[in-house]
């Protein structure tokens, strides 16, 4: 049933679940083609957010004299680097999708949901192999996590939602305004900014923290530093904010993927 | 409804082409255009999807305009039409790729599109993984293509090449392997654009086997294509589109007559006899270099409007030692696919053999009405030089009868229906009793 006049439902799950071999494949593909051809094949999942970690430390650690919560500055911006990082791959990833499969998009039917959603699963086998050089370093350093590493699922979901949901917007628009695309990078760094990558949140004013958790990865980072190193108590006020917005940035976001997705094939 | 059938009610789908992009003449304006340019690129980019009431009918097109059909289980229904006519467009809303502007379809059954030659083929796989990729695309299970890989390898016939990359795959094997996918997804509803044409002989009778029991089993099939004599020969019913509209809807004679009638695409192509179809005997005095038929509407070719004037022209050369010719006969038998003779036009048989004729030429056997029905036949062709047999090709190529109004009637012979030859010179009288009374022929005393 093509009805010109109808809308969509929010979420059809069923033809999903009919395709979710072609949204295996596609994450299969976008992990194997990531690394064919690349001499450090996987460990560019590693050298990425550990170079950047030293040079976070050189620059803002060392000479800048940035607080650290009182833990060593290379761990401290270590440990938000690892979702960062995820993060700015999987929202690069998708908002690039669209584009890479043109061609199929434009030939084939199938739910044009798998494409943007194939890289943000993707990025979790790199999130995987930083996390675990967290804990080589936390070992190093002599820093046990707290019990609240126990809520560790919670925050990979934030944090898989906050890309997911950024992701749905962008996605249609980057087909549509090429702009987008270029503009990606570039935008990625400013929102580093914007999040406690390099600074911790108790830098940020007190009154404003709470519109500044607006932003969902402020929490993540937040709560795996207090999970991980223990640098502060868990900020679950930063966590509820950031999980309110980040499950209406992924609804909104949706709707208007949904209502973009109909015309894909014509402007790609 | 019934699986596998298509209803389609008031069907329209809008593009936006008109990519408007006036250039500034003077200083001022290139310098204003600059600031304006991205505003203006903004307004541009967003009515690639959005359509105002007031959009003028310059910068948009409709693809498609009013269209209501309904496609029953079973129907193989071709579609046809100039480039441009939105065949492609139906088949994309009819496959979910697209959306339409306005109108609605009921679809009852799986799809299946074949758009595109090697339609999300990777290059960089193998074939082997892009039957994975393709099934999977298509919405099969893994498990479902694992059990049907071998009967659509074997359909495709390119195990050999199985497991080379799909970038070293010929256009035409790469249609094999797709069409093959395509074709075992087993779907109620199957769509083809215009891709068949890139294989070979074989494998296009193949693909028509298949079809043919695709529709036995019930499936509808939507097949569109350029190739006038496989739409005749395979469909039941025809869809002539024209400028987004449905022209015609009726028998596939009906539509491809009225199709022809409006083309005039004349084009040129000879069909050239490679040396083993020369038939030179080794005598070496006589090969045979190419052939076409002409049609006034269809141009040079091989393919003619039923009964209609034609003339065909064959192509021989003599080697340089010869100085020319003397008494040349040639024949020419127009046989049925099954290789069964069904007529000859041959100097010999009406006592015209060339007497003398230069080193090489075009030899023209004009018809006042070619009496063949509308399908497909094979070319014979046979010459003799002095009486001794010389260059023969027992199979020269096939010969498109296609469907034509050679009584002036409207009323259009088939095939199926309608046997092979045409026949026109006959009368029909009644009375009350029994007339023996056979008249005269001009010819007899
Ligand atoms: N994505 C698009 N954007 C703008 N216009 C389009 C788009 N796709 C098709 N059109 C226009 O729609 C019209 C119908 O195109 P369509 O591809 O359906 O033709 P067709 O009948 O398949 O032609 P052909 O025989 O060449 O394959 C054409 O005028 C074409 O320019
Ligand atoms: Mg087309």
């Amino acid at each position: 049933m093509i009805d010109a006049g109808s809308r969509l439902k929010l979420l059809d799950t069923r033809e999903l679940w009919r395709f979710r071999d072609l949204f295996y494949h596609l994450v299969w593909k976008d992990v194997k083609t990531r690394y064919a051809q690349s001499v450090l094949g996987i460990g560019w999942a590693v050298f990425q957010p550990v170079f950047t970690m030293l040079v976070f430390t050189v620059v803002f650690g060392n000479l800048a004299k940035i607080d650290s919560d009182g833990v060593p500055y290379s761990i401290f911006s270590y440990s938000a680097l690892v979702p960062w990082t995820y993060f700015s791959a999987a929202l690069t990833g998708a908002t690039a999708s669209l584009i890479a499969s043109s061609a199929m998009v434009s030939k084939v039917y199938f739910p044009r949901l798998v494409i943007p959603l194939a890289p943000v699963l993707a990025r979790l086998i790199d999130f995987a192999v930083a996390l675990a050089i967290l804990f080589g370093l936390m070992a190093w350093y002599g820093i046990a996590p707290t019990v609240w590493a126990a809520a560790l699922p919670f925050l990979v979901l934030l944090m898989m939602t906050c890309a997911a949901g950024l992701g749905l917007w962008l996605t249609p628009l980057a087909a549509q305004y090429r702009d987008v695309k270029y503009a990606m990078s570039f935008v990625i760094q400013m929102l580093m900014y914007a999040a406690p990558v390099v600074y911790p949140t108790s830098a940020v004013p007190e009154s404003y923290r709470l519109f500044y958790a607006v932003n969902p990865m402020v929490g993540v980072i937040e709560g795996f530093r207090s999970a991980l190193l223990g640098t502060i108590p868990m900020p679950l006020d930063l966590i509820a904010v950031g999980s309110v917005s980040a499950l209406v940035i992924l609804l909104t976001g949706l709707v208007y993927f949904r209502r973009t997705e109909l015309y894909f094939a014509d402007v790609v | 409804m019934r699986k596998g059938s298509i209803r389609i009610r008031g069907l329209s789908k809008r593009y936006r082409i008109g990519v408007f992009d006036d250039r500034p003449e003077t200083l001022l304006g290139a310098a204003s255009d600059l600031v304006m340019r991205p505003l203006r690129n903004l307004k541009r980019l967003r009515s690639l999807t959005r359509f105002g009431d007031g959009d003028s009918g310059d910068s948009t097109i409709w693809a498609l305009k009013d269209i209501s059909l309904d496609i029953h289980p079973g129907e193989v229904v071709g579609v046809i039409g100039h480039n441009g006519a939105g065949k492609t467009t139906l088949l994309k809303i009819l496959s979910q790729i697209t959306h339409p502007t306005r109108g609605r379809v009921e679809l009852d059954g799986r799809v299946s599109s074949l758009l595109e030659v090697g339609t999300g083929f990777h290059p960089e796989l193998t074939g082997r993984e892009n039957v994975y990729l393709n099934g999977v695309i298509l919405g099969m299970r893994k498990r479902e293509v694992d059990r049907k890989f071998d009967a659509i390898v074997d359909f495709s016939g390119i195990r050999k090449f199985i497991d080379t990359p799909v970038k070293r795959y010929s256009s035409g094997m790469r249609v094999r392997l797709a069409f093959s996918v395509s074709a075992h997804l087993e779907p109620e509803i199957l769509l083809i654009d215009e891709v068949l044409s890139v294989g070979d002989a074989q494998f296009q009778r193949k693909c028509l086997g298949k079809m043919d029991e695709a529709r036995h089993s019930g499936r509808t099939i939507l097949f569109v294509s350029h190739q006038m004599a496989m739409v005749t020969a395979l469909c039941d019913r025809v869809i002539l589109l024209d400028r987004g509209q449905v022209q015609m809807d009726g028998t596939s004679e009906e539509a491809v007559f009225r199709y022809l009638g409006a083309s005039s695409s004349t084009g040129t192509t000879w069909v050239t006899l490679g040396a083993e179809d020369h038939g030179d005997d080794g005598s070496g005095r006589l090969s045979l270099r190419r052939w076409a038929v002409e049609d006034a509407q269809l141009g040079l070719g091989t393919e003619v409007r039923c009964g209609h004037r034609c003339a065909f022209h064959v192509e021989y050369e003599a080697p340089e030692s010869s100085e020319g010719l003397e008494q040349l006969s040639i024949a020419m038998t127009i046989k049925d696919l099954l290789g069964t003779p069904l007529l000859t036009a041959s100097t010999h048989l009406v006592g015209a053999d060339f007497q003398t004729a230069p080193r090489r030429g075009i030899v023209k056997l004009e018809l006042e009405q070619l009496p063949l029905i509308p399908g497909t036949y094979r070319v014979h062709l046979w010459t003799s030089v002095q009486g001794v047999a010389a260059a023969i090709a027992r199979d020269a190529g096939q010969l498109e009868v296609l469907p034509g109004d050679p009584l002036g009637t409207g009323r259009l012979p088939r095939a199926a229906a309608h046997g092979v030859f045409l026949l026109s010179n006959y009368s029909w009288s009644i009375s009350e009793s029994l007339d023996t009374e056979l008249p005269q022929s001009a010819g007899s005393s």
